[in-house]
C-alpha cells in the first residue's frame, strides 16, 4: 500500500468514527427522550422480566433508575391485576395484529403506601413478527389519576345543573352518562338510586309513559319516532323533530310537573348514532302563563260585564239579577238531586232572563247549554256529569259573578243610579226655602214683588233632575283599575268636581266620552311603570278630572302625566289624510294642529266634509258636536302628559 | 473460566478450539487488568457469569462496546454497567466529590477503559503475528444487547464468554464474542502477564 493510499485509508477512518460518534449522540438523546417521558414504559418477556424501564416505570417499581434488573412487571400490581395483566399478555402474544395496533386497558397499579392508581395502558409486542427470537412486550401506561379527578369535577358540576342531560342510544336506551338532575326531574323512584339509576333503560319508559295521559295522540306517536330515528338519516330526523314532543307533563305529589324537552342528535357520517336530550324544569314558567292568562281574562271579563250591566237597557235590572240569583240556586239543587227535567226548566229559565236583561254573554251560554241538553242526547249528556259539570260551573260562574258585579255598582249612591231622577236635598232646600219667602212676600207685598224669586225658584225646580258629577266617580275608579291592570300599569284617578251638577241628558254621553278618554288615556298615554321610571317620573301614572261650573255651563278639563300628544306626528297624519286641503297645515305651529284634532268636518273641510278622521276619536268628536261643546281645547307637551278641555253649555234658565 | 463455544463452532479444529479458548482468557485477562488500571485499585476481582448466548439477557442499563477486527477474525468486547456504580469508581479514580461526575465523564471513563483493554489485546495478538484494528469505543444502553441475539448469533461470531469485574462498591459485567478460526495463531499465547502495565495512562481526560 502506497503512503497516499494509507492516508487516505486514515483519513476515512477518521471520518467514519465521526459519523459514528454523531450517531451514538443522537441514539443517546432519543434514548433520554424515552427515558424522560411523563408516561411509564416497560419492555419484559412473557414472563414478565423487565428489560428496559424509563424513569416513570422505575418509579412505579419503587426503584431508582438503571435498577429494574431482576424485576418483573406484575410488582407494580395486585395479584388480580397482575393476572389480567398477563391475561392480556397471552391475547396479544396470539393475536399478529396486536404489533399494528395495541391492546389498550385500564389497570391500577399499588403505591407503597398501599394506595391505587388509575394507569391507562397500551400493550404490544417489541418488534413485528419476523424477528421471531426477540419475544418482548411493550407496555405504555398513562396516570389517569389527574384525568379522573379532573372527571369527577366536571361530573360534580354536570351533576349539579339544574338541566337535566341525557342521551339516548340504539334501541332507546339511556346511555350510562347523564346529568343527576334527571333522577329529580323523571322523578323516578323505581329506578333513582340504583347503581345503574337510568342507564339502558328505554326512553319511553322513563320519559314519555308517565306523560301518556296528558299527551295528544300525535305527541305520543312522536314519542315513538325518537326510538326509529335512531341508526336513520340525519335529514329524516330534521324531518320529524317538530313532532316530538317538546313540553310534557307528569302528576307528582306537589302538583304538575312541566318538562321542556330539546332534542339533539349526534350525527357521523349522515347516521343518527345517538339523541341528545335537554330536559328542563318548566313548572314554575308554565304555572306563572297559567295564572297571568287567568288574571287577564278574569280582568277582561269584569270590563265586560261592566258594560253589559251598563249597557242594558232594561228597566229593573234589579229584579232580573234576583232573579238569576234564584235560578242558579235552583240549578244546583236539580243538579244535586240529578233531576234533568228541572235542571233543564232552570236554564231555560236562565235564558229568558238574561235575555231580559241584555246579559248577552250568560244567553249565548244558556242557549249552547240549552241544545246541549235537549232531547234524550240531552238526557245522556246529563248522566255525564262530568262533562255537562264542566260547563255548568262556567254558565254558574258567569251567572254569579255578573249579579256581583251589578251589585257592586249599585249599592248606595253608585253611578248605576246616578241616571234616575233623584232630588237632590240640596235643591230640595233651595226650593223650600224660595217657596216659603214668595209665600210671606205674597202675603206682605203683593203679586209683583214675588217676580223675581219665581224666576229663581224656577232655575231650582229645573236642576231637581240634574245629578252630581261625584256620583260617577264610584264607577270612573272601578273603569280605572280594571283598565290599568288590563294594561299592566299604575294609575290613580283624581277627581275634582265637588257639588258640580249637570243636566240629565248629558249624563251618559259625557261618562261615555270619559270612559273613552280615561282608556285612552291609561292604554295609550300613560307609560308602563318601568318605563317611566326611566324617564325620571314616578311609576304611577296620574289622571285628573276637574269641573267647574257657572251659570250656564260647566267647564271640563281632564289631564294626564304621560306620553303626551306629538304634534308633528298628528301635522303628518292630517297631511297623509289629505287634510291639508288646508294648504297651511307646514304653516301652523304645534298648539293650532292641536287645535285641528276636536274640529268639527265642517271647520275642516267646509261643506264637502266627507272625509276622513284626523285621528279616530269620532265617537267623541260627536258626543262633542251634539252636546254643543265649546272651548274645545288640546294641550300636550312631549313626554309631559295631555290635556283635554271643553264646555257643556246649558239652556238659560230664563 | 467459563467458555462457551456456539454450536456450529464444534466443527473447529484443535488448534482452533484452543485459539479461540486463549482468546477468552486474553481479554478477560486484559478487562481485568485494564480496570485495576483506569480505577487506580487492586481490590477488583473477576468471577464467573452465566451465560446463554442463545437466550435474551440484558445485564446493565448501560453497555460500553468496542471491535478489534483484522485478519478475517474478530472481537467484539462489551461492558454492561450502572451509572452508580462506575460514578464511585470515577470519584475515586480522579479524586472528584461523587456528586461532580456526571452522565457525560461517566460515558468517557468507560470508553476510554474500552479503548485500554481493546489496546492490549491487539499487543498481544500482534505478538503472535495476528494484525488487528480497533473501532471507536461506543456508549449505548444496555437494551441495546437484545439485537445482538439475530445480529451476532447468526454467522459472524460464534464463541462467547461473560464474566463480572466486583469491587466492594460495584460491578461490570463483561462479555467478548470471538471468530477465531482465522485466527490460529492465538493458540500460542503463554504468558499473559508479560505485558502488564502497558498503556496505563487514564488518557480521557
Amino acid at each position: 500500500m502506497t503512503i497516499s493510499a494509507k492516508i487516505e485509508a486514515i483519513q476515512n477512518l477518521h471520518a467514519t468514527h465521526n459519523i459514528i460518534s454523531t450517531l451514538e449522540q443522537s441514539k443517546a438523546s432519543i434514548e433520554q427522550l424515552v427515558d424522560e417521558m411523563p408516561d411509564a414504559l416497560f419492555i419484559f418477556d412473557v414472563h414478565g422480566r423487565i428489560y428496559r424501564a424509563n424513569l416513570e416505570g422505575c418509579r412505579l417499581l419503587k426503584v431508582d433508575s438503571e435498577h429494574y434488573f431482576g424485576l418483573t412487571v406484575e410488582q407494580i400490581f395486585s395479584n388480580d391485576s397482575a393476572q389480567i395483566l398477563f391475561n392480556k399478555i397471552q391475547l396479544v402474544s396470539q393475536n399478529p395484529k396486536s404489533f399494528e395496533r395495541p391492546h389498550e386497558f385500564e389497570l391500577e397499579v399499588q403505591t407503597a403506601e398501599g394506595k391505587n392508581f388509575p394507569y391507562h395502558w397500551a400493550l404490544r409486542p417489541l418488534v413485528p413478527d419476523k424477528y421471531e427470537k426477540i419475544s418482548l412486550f411493550v407496555l405504555y401506561g398513562r396516570n389517569l389519576s389527574e384525568i379522573r379527578s379532573f372527571e369527577r369535577e366536571l361530573s360534580q358540576i354536570y351533576s349539579s345543573i339544574p338541566i337535566g342531560i341525557l342521551a339516548v342510544g340504539p334501541g332507546g336506551l339511556v346511555e350510562a352518562h347523564y346529568s343527576r338532575y334527571c333522577e329529580y326531574l323523571l322523578q323516578h323512584e323505581r329506578f333513582s338510586g340504583l347503581n345503574n339509576g337510568f342507564a339502558n333503560l328505554d326512553i319511553n319508559q322513563i320519559l314519555f309513559e308517565p306523560s301518556h295521559a296528558t299527551m295528544r295522540p300525535s305527541e305520543r306517536e312522536g314519542s315513538r319516532l325518537l326510538v326509529k330515528a335512531l341508526g336513520g338519516s340525519e335529514y329524516w330526523f330534521e324531518s320529524i323533530r317538530t313532532q316530538l314532543p317538546q313540553l310534557l307533563v307528569r302528576k307528582t305529589i306537589s302538583g304538575d310537573l312541566w318538562l321542556r324537552v330539546d332534542y339533539f342528535p349526534v350525527v357521523s357520517d349522515g347516521i343518527v348514532q345517538k339523541v341528545l336530550l335537554i330536559i328542563e324544569n318548566r313548572s314554575d314558567l308554565v304555572r306563572e302563563r297559567q295564572e297571568r292568562s287567568v288574571w287577564i281574562k278574569r280582568n277582561e271579563s269584569a270590563v265586560r260585564r261592566i258594560l253589559e250591566i251598563q249597557n242594558s237597557e232594561a228597566h229593573g235590572l234589579q229584579g232580573l239579577c234576583l232573579d238569576i240569583e234564584s235560578l242558579v240556586r235552583a240549578l244546583d239543587q236539580a243538579w244535586e238531586k240529578s233531576d234533568f227535567p228541572a235542571f233543564q226548566s232552570g236554564i231555560e229559565g236562565l235564558r229568558s232572563a238574561s235575555e231580559a236583561a241584555g246579559f248577552l254573554t250568560i244567553k249565548e251560554m244558556a242557549d249552547i247549554f240549552a241544545v246541549r241538553l235537549s232531547g234524550e242526547v240531552g238526557r245522556d249528556h246529563f248522566r255525564n256529569r262530568n262533562e255537562v259539570m264542566r260547563e255548568y260551573a262556567e254558565l254558574r260562574t258567569e251567572c254569579l259573578e255578573l249579579v256581583r258585579v251589578f251589585h257592586s255598582l249599585n249599592v248606595p249612591g253608585s253611578s248605576a243610579q246616578d241616571f234616575h231622577p233623584r232630588l237632590d236635598p240640596a235643591i230640595y232646600k233651595d226650593i223650600t226655602q224660595a217657596l216659603d219667602q214668595n209665600i210671606e212676600l205674597l202675603r206682605d207685598k203683593g203679586p209683583e214683588s214675588v217676580l223675581y224669586n219665581l224666576i229663581h225658584l224656577r232655575k231650582h225646580v229645573h236642576r231637581v233632575n240634574y245629578m252630581r258629577l261625584s256620583r260617577l266617580e264610584n264607577f270612573l275608579q272601578d273603569l280605572v283599575k280594571a283598565k290599568a291592570a288590563q294594561e299592566r300599569k299604575l294609575v290613580k284617578i283624581h277627581f275634582h268636581w265637588d257639588n258640580v251638577l249637570i243636566a240629565p241628558e248629558y249624563a251618559r254621553s259625557l261618562r261615555d266620552a270619559l270612559c273613552f278618554l280615561l282608556e285612552r288615556s291609561i292604554a295609550q298615554g300613560i307609560e308602563a311603570p318601568i318605563k317611566r321610571r326611566r324617564m325620571g317620573k314616578p311609576e304611577s301614572g296620574h289622571i285628573h278630572i276637574e269641573a267647574h261650573a257657572d251659570e250656564h255651563s260647566v267647564l271640563f278639563r281632564l289631564s294626564d302625566d304621560g306620553r303626551g300628544l306629538s304634534a308633528g306626528k298628528i301635522r303628518d297624519l292630517m297631511k297623509a289624510k289629505a287634510h291639508a286641503g288646508s294648504p297651511h297645515v307646514d304653516e301652523l305651529d304645534d298648539q293650532q294642529v292641536l287645535n285641528l284634532v276636536f274640529a268639527s268636518n265642517t271647520l275642516l273641510h267646509g261643506k264637502s266634509a266627507h272625509r276622513h278622521a284626523i285621528v279616530e276619536f269620532i265617537g267623541l268628536r260627536r258626543f262633542f258636536e251634539q252636546s254643543g261643546a265649546s272651548d274645545i281645547g288640546l294641550f300636550s307637551q312631549l313626554g309631559q302628559g295631555t290635556r283635554l278641555e271643553f264646555r257643556l253649555n246649558f239652556e238659560a234658565d230664563g | 473460566m467459563r467458555c462457551v463455544i456456539d454450536s456450529s463452532a464444534r466443527n473447529l479444529d484443535s488448534v482452533s478450539q484452543e485459539a479461540a479458548h486463549n482468546l477468552q482468557r486474553l481479554v478477560r485477562f486484559a478487562s481485568l487488568e485494564r480496570m485495576k488500571t483506569v480505577a487506580q485499585r487492586e481490590d477488583i476481582e473477576d468471577e464467573d457469569q452465566t451465560f446463554l448466548p442463545d437466550r435474551l439477557q440484558v445485564y446493565a442499563h448501560w453497555m460500553a462496546f468496542i471491535l478489534l477486527a483484522g485478519d478475517g477474525g474478530k472481537i467484539m468486547f462489551k461492558a454492561h454497567f450502572t451509572s452508580t456504580d462506575i460514578q464511585s469508581l470515577v470519584a475515586r479514580a480522579l479524586r472528584k466529590d461523587i456528586d461532580r461526575v456526571n452522565r457525560q465523564l461517566i460515558s468517557d471513563f468507560m470508553r476510554e477503559y474500552c479503548n485500554l483493554t481493546a489496546g492490549v489485546i491487539k499487543a498481544r495478538l500482534l505478538d503472535v503475528g495476528v494484525h488487528t484494528g480497533l473501532s471507536i469505543p461506543i456508549v449505548t444502553r444496555g437494551f441495546d444487547e437484545i439485537w445482538r441475539v439475530d445480529r451476532e448469533l447468526s454467522t459472524e461470531l460464534f464463541s462467547y464468554a461473560s464474566w463480572k469485574l466486583k469491587w466492594p462498591s460495584g460491578s461490570v459485567v463483561c462479555t467478548m464474542g470471538t471468530r477465531a478460526d482465522a485466527w490460529p495463531s492465538a493458540a500460542h499465547i503463554k504468558d499473559l502477564n508479560d505485558h502488564s502495565g502497558q498503556e496505563s495512562d487514564l488518557e480521557f481526560l
